[in-house]
């Protein structure tokens, strides 16, 4: 009798067994799918227009709304090869956007395999942010607005006038306030001698290169971004030095911020943000920081004075 | 079969001690000749090596080079992770070694010398002592302010943020409309004037004459020979690149090495993207940029060359610098080195590299099935001891490879504008909406009546009345008491007479 209850507990631990391994080993060999992360954001009532500094000058800085691309071998003739891009992948193709044509332009509003997506750059913080622009059923149109928020670009909704905040994609004022635009995929920032293998397409410079080159040498310092906080009562959180660039995490209601020294001396870091294992490595071939492991994760560089202001309860990795 | 034991065959107890003590040294002493090679492999401790001066030295157990941090299996994962996403993951080796017989003679200095003659490049005539260059890293506010002073720039000193860490020395020069900015760490330093794309062409001649007397002012001519020199489109003006030659050994990085391939190390040249000058003038005879990427040496120490085979003995199991690898991805499996040659290679923490010092760059193959790649490795050729001895590094250097840069605070905070430039934007259109003129232009901070970078982004709109052909823009600045002479139309002006709806945007970044 008792022999006869137990082969049905046998029987059902067995195949609970089997069911586990299959998932075990599902799970192993095809990763999840990234889905697009929201970062954390505080209560869009917490932001004010108060806190921007400048008045809306749009078109100062012309967003670039029909980009063309170019393969590697032409722009080789316009790139140098230590000249900084950003590196977006979709599928098998790497989408190249220079840094130094990025820092005037600001966004790139583009649809690539379908999705309408915004790179978006902001030279003052350092932030690198590649947004949905998709909101419910509507495709926002976004440009620079003009002035700062705690040192980071101030976006808009050309069609609604909204007004968004880069670094966290929130929407804080405009009809579509108390909205947020989601992270579609992290970039990396890469020398372009080491992003010009493979597939890739590069934004071709509307303007002459000359232009753009000057223009980002000479507005590469970031000391504007610290004095539109200060002259707004903000103060810069004295954790670190203002000017200490790393990179900051979101995911799961937490946030995290890892300088980038950090990662360099010690080549990887492991930490956990909001139940996420993630890790942060420094690519000593390429010269770049790369984060991996989270799939509700969204990260980008900053310089810590506007990654503190926005996320001031954000921990240090240290 | 009845086995005996000792007694009963009749063997004292005496004789069976003896014979026990003799089993048990026996096997102390199989277990010596047994461990000692592959201690002395691994790190060529305590035997005495041979210079090539003919001295012996002492090597110690601690090789200074090694560091501990083991992040095999954190690559490992990471390189999986960038599988996943479709990206080429690093490839992070780590091999065992061994010479090509050619190589592992190691009897006497004269005898590697013929041995070497056929197979490794330069090293048949290397001297038996070489040079070891110090660099001066992080350098201070007066210093940095003295280099600004060369280009008459007088302006306090100031601190901007550098790429990759660290801050640059920040100085205005008004003169100019440019700065100059110095890396605290190394020293590096560019000058930057507005590149003037006007003017006229008074030749590729003119400018290269040009940058030769600005090259000798600021001391980028001596020692400099000119890797390419002509008009480059992509800023309107003359570029000339320039590097500062090294005697003995070429000057490579990782890229140099990697750009080998599958060709001979002894073939190898001087990187062209270390110690390098790039100065920039414009079509009129104007210096527009002075980039010195060049390093300060500070001294020159000579010492002794260590044997090839004594530096391989002692940094084969742990080489400072990972290993290149080239052809197919093999992470693992014993290098046949079959070729060395000596290269000069920075020593030292990233942006503030301490010294240059010699190295045995090899090259070897390594087979993996089906799988052949070539991998190259170095291996310093001087003592290390030597050299903290010697004071050419501190005695905490630990690694070649490693970024230990330890950025200071950037202080104090610059005041202003960055780049001592305002951006305004113009724009005017006509009835229809159709736009006549439109330009973008920096103006210094001074001369701006809306005080754009102490008050942030401002923006203006109006009307102006032009007459035929006059330019609504430039009416709009004088109408708004903008200085004009930034503005540069890029096509003139064709409209009628009329009104035209103008706006100027002024932003600090």
């Amino acid at each position: 009798m008792l022999k006869q209850i137990r082969i049905p507990f046998i029987i059902t631990g067995i195949a609970a067994l089997a069911i586990g391994i299959v998932f075990a080993l599902q799970s192993r060999t095809k990763p999840p799918k990234p889905t697009p992360t929201t970062p954390l954001t505080m209560p869009a009532s917490v932001r004010s227009i108060d806190h921007m500094w400048g008045e809306p000058a749009k078109a100062m800085f012309p967003d670039i709304e029909r980009p063309v691309y170019v393969g590697a071998k032409e722009a080789d003739l316009f790139l140098r090869n230590d000249d900084p891009v950003m590196d977006v992948v979709y599928g098998q193709t790497h989408y190249i956007y220079p840094i130094n044509i990025l820092s005037f332009h600001h966004i790139v509003n583009d649809t690539i395999d379908g999705k309408p997506v915004a790179v978006t750059f902001c030279l003052l913080s350092d932030s690198a942010l590649v947004f949905s622009r998709q909101i419910g059923d509507s495709i926002l149109d976004i440009g620079v607005l003009g002035p700062l928020y705690y040192g980071n670009l101030v976006m808009y909704d050309k069609k609604t006038d909204s007004y968004i905040i880069q670094m966290t994609g929130e929407i804080f004022h405009g009809p579509l306030s108390g909205k947020t635009l989601s992270v579609e995929a992290e970039p990396a920032i890469v020398a372009w001698k080491y992003a010009k293998e493979g597939n890739v397409k590069v934004l071709s410079p509307a303007k002459p290169i000359a232009f753009y080159r000057d223009f980002y040498d000479t507005r590469k310092s970031s000391q504007m971004g610290l004095q539109s906080l200060t002259q707004k009562g903000g103060k810069p959180d004295a954790r670190l030095d203002p000017y200490i660039k790393g990179i900051g995490l979101t995911s799961g209601g937490e946030t995290a911020f890892i300088p980038v020294q950090q990662v360099k001396e010690k080549r990887a870091v492991s930490l956990v943000v909001g139940s996420q294992k993630v890790m942060v490595s420094d690519d000593t071939q390429s010269g770049s920081i790369t984060v991996t492991g989270g799939t509700r994760l969204a990260y980008t560089p900053a310089y810590w004075f506007s990654w503190s202001a926005f996320y001031p309860q954000t921990k240090i990795v240290e | 079969m009845k086995y005996s034991s000792a007694r009963e065959r009749g063997f004292s107890p005496i004789f069976i001690l003896f014979l026990g003590l003799i089993i048990v040294v026996g096997i102390g002493l199989v277990f010596l000749f047994t461990a000692g090679p592959k201690s002395s492999q691994k790190g060529a401790s305590n035997t005495n090596i041979s210079s090539p001066s003919g001295s012996p030295q002492q090597q110690t157990n601690v090789n200074p080079l090694i560091n501990s941090h083991d992040v095999d299996g954190v690559k490992q994962d990471y390189a999986r992770q960038l599988q996943k996403q479709g990206k080429t993951a690093p490839v992070q080796p780590k091999f065992d070694y061994q010479l090509a017989p050619e190589l592992n003679n190691k009897e006497s200095f004269l005898s590697i010398r013929s041995a070497f003659a056929a197979s490794t490049c330069s090293i048949d005539s290397a001297p038996s002592t070489i040079p070891v260059y110090t660099l001066k890293a992080h350098w201070t506010a007066k210093e940095a302010s003295d280099v600004a002073k060369e280009f008459n720039i007088t302006a306090p000193v100031a601190s901007m943020p550098a790429d990759g860490g660290g801050f640059q020395y920040f100085f205005s020069a008004p003169l100019t409309d440019g700065f100059l900015s110095l890396y605290e760490a190394s020293g590096m330093y560019t000058y930057h004037a507005v590149l003037h794309a006007a003017g006229n062409d008074n030749g590729l001649a003119g400018a290269e004459r040009k940058s030769d007397n600005e090259r000798k002012k600021y001391g980028l001519y001596d020692g400099f020979t000119k890797l390419s020199g002509g008009f480059d489109a992509s800023v309107g003006s003359y570029v000339f690149n320039y590097r500062k030659d090294w005697d003995l050994f070429p000057m490579v990085d990782t890229n140099k090495i990697k750009a080998l391939g599958s060709g001979s190390v002894c073939g190898i040249v001087s990187t062209q993207s270390v110690n390098t000058a790039t100065l920039v003038v414009s079509i009129d005879d104007k210096l527009s940029r002075v980039i010195n990427d060049t390093r300060k040496i500070t001294a020159k120490k000579t010492l002794p060359r260590e044997l090839f085979t004594d530096a391989f003995a002692q940094y084969h199991a742990h080489p400072p610098v990972d290993p290149i690898v080239v052809g197919d991805t093999i992470a693992g499996g014993t290098v046949t080195i079959d070729e060395v040659t000596l290269v000069w290679y920075e020593l030292g923490p990233n942006f503030a590299q301490t010294a240059y010092i010699p190295m045995y760059l090899t090259s070897g193959s390594v087979v993996s099935g089906t799988q052949h790649a070539r991998v190259f490795t170095l291996f310093p050729a001087v003592s290390m001891k030597e050299l903290v001895k010697s004071g050419v590094i501190p005695a905490d250097e630990y690694s070649l490879k490693l970024d230990t840069f330890n950025p200071k605070p950037p202080k104090p905070d610059m005041i202003g504008c960055p780049g001592n430039t305002v951006d305004y934007t113009v724009s005017c259109s006509d009835i229809s909406g159709g736009t006549v003129c439109n330009a973008f232009m920096g103006i210094k901070p001074d001369d701006d009546p809306n005080n754009i970078c102490a008050d942030g982004c401002k923006s203006k709109d109006g009307t102006v009345t032009a007459g035929v052909n006059e330019d609504p823009c430039k009416l709009f600045l004088e109408q708004n008491n903008m200085p004009t002479n930034s503005y540069h139309p890029v096509n003139p002006v064709v409209a009628p007479a009329g009104t035209y709806s103008c706006v100027l945007n002024g932003c600090p970044c």
